[in-house]
């Protein structure tokens, strides 16, 4: 089975929890807070090489999974760059500009999200652990 | 020349700082400020960090209060005027007026910058500015060729500041309410030309399309290139033809003219983009630092090297960097 069919036959319900930990961890290290503005939103998110989709939602300040049918806003992009994005290494503008970044649904939510994630200071240890994976 | 950047964010504004940018600009989370984006811009408590930030590495800190008061509503733009000013404002960057004046008679020891907004292109426009509410410096709109600045230069004492890298939009500099014919928002009106909740991009037979309330601007396939999701930057059915009816997305580099841009007297280097992450202003910033050096170190023999434009023309919006008008061979 190739990489891109793995995501076909994996539900999406199995897949959320995982993405969910990941951002929880970082909510718990202080360097991933979810502003007041996503309180209550939902999002999909494609990993677009991988064929997965992961569905996720803010509640009481925190990351659960969610349904990926009915998110309030879609987000596609490659495994790796959603890292780089999640790490602070790339411009979500010029990840668009190239089609590397996909959006549908809410485009003020995406705009919510985007300039969360911008904002956010990451750790030292992030920032050195991001600049050796491709820069762009 | 000095090197001003954008900061939409505190984050944005320190990653400016420390890739060597001599001044950054910033705006608040309102109307006031031409790029009023959901989730974007500064609370007063980051501004605060912000500005002492900036004073510990000895850069300055300069406020866009660049969109024009709203009749009923010009109280709103005064509190901005307020608020920099309680705030520790290197500089306001204004361009309304009525704005201007007041700002000028409650902190008269406010050093005072007239916006791209503003619209001003002639030596004449700068000077009265000058006269009626001492302005110190103007951001000169991207329409001036090389030779029309350095002419402008000749006749005024106020310093000139000119875009050196970024988005390029019709360029109807402080007066475009093109977007407001599909939404109701502008730049004037609301610091926005597309506003997010206006914006749907769907996925429709293999290819993107852009809506903006509902109108199609553009409709893209799938390895092509997209831009701001503006009307001016859309294709429409002209004359049977489909294509780029106002401008097609471009983005603007003067890397190639930095000495030209000294030699001539120009004061201040200016970066687009407060909408971008702090990724983009950290590695624009860099590139346009490492070129001032050393454009100023040895100007006759001043080359882009082209790792510069190869990081530059990565973060271009549309398929193209042009020197906008600075080099028109038409004029």
């Amino acid at each position: 089975m190739s990489v891109a069919t793995f995501g076909a036959v994996v539900p999406p319900a199995l897949l959320s929890p995982p993405l969910c930990a990941v951002l929880e961890l970082a909510r718990l290290g202080r360097w991933l807070q979810p502003p007041a503005e996503l309180e209550g939103r939902s999002v999909a998110l494609t990993l677009t090489d991988l064929g997965l989709r992961h569905g996720l939602c803010c509640r009481d300040g925190r990351f659960r999974p969610h349904g990926v049918a009915d998110a309030e806003l879609s987000l596609s992009a490659s495994l790796a760059d959603v890292l780089l994005l999640l790490a602070g290494q790339v411009d979500a503008d010029t990840l668009f500009f190239q089609r590397r970044l996909a959006i549908a649904g809410d485009t003020e939510l995406g705009l919510v999200v985007k300039n969360w994630l911008d904002a956010q200071e990451r750790p030292a240890w992030l920032t050195r652990l991001a600049a050796r994976w491709s820069p762009m | 020349m000095e090197l001003i950047a954008p900061a939409g964010n505190l984050a944005a504004l320190k990653a400016a700082v420390l890739a060597g940018a001599d001044a950054v600009y910033l705006g608040l989370k309102n109307a006031t400020n031409a790029r009023n984006f959901a989730g974007l811009n500064f609370t007063e408590a980051d501004i605060a960090q912000g500005v002492a930030f900036a004073r510990q590495h000895g850069r300055q800190v300069l406020f866009a209060i660049n969109t024009f008061a709203q009749p009923g509503r010009a109280q709103e733009w005064r509190a901005a005027v307020d608020a920099a000013c309680r705030l520790g404002a290197d500089a306001l960057i204004l361009a309304d007026p009525g704005v201007l004046a007041y700002a000028r008679q409650r902190y008269p020891q406010q050093r005072l910058h007239l916006s791209v907004q503003g619209s001003a292109t002639h030596a004449d426009a700068i000077e009265l500015m000058r006269e009626q509410f001492g302005i110190q410096r103007v951001v000169l709109p991207r329409v001036l060729t090389v030779t029309d600045i350095a002419r402008l230069i000749e006749k005024t004492t106020v310093e000139v500041e000119v875009f050196g890298f970024g988005s390029l939009c019709v360029m109807a500099e402080g007066r475009c309410l093109l977007s407001s014919f599909a939404t109701g928002d502008s730049p004037n009106n609301r610091g926005v030309c597309s506003p997010a909740h206006a914006v749907r991009w769907q996925p429709r037979d293999g290819q993107m399309e852009a809506r903006l309330n509902g109108l199609l601007i553009d409709r893209y396939a799938p390895d092509e290139p997209a831009g701001y999701p503006t009307l001016c930057k859309g294709r429409f059915m002209v004359e049977g033809r489909r294509d780029h009816a106002l401008e097609e997305p471009t983005s603007l580099n003067a890397l190639s003219l930095l000495p030209r841009l000294a030699a001539i007297g120009v004061r201040a280097i200016k970066i687009e983009g407060r909408q971008r992450s702090p990724a983009y202003v950290a590695q624009v910033v860099a590139t346009l630092r490492a070129a001032l050096d050393a454009a100023q170190a040895a100007p006759a023999r001043y080359q882009p090297q082209p790792d510069w434009q190869h990081t530059l023309a990565r973060h271009a919006e549309g398929s193209q960097t042009t020197q906008g008008a600075f080099d028109r061979p038409w004029k």
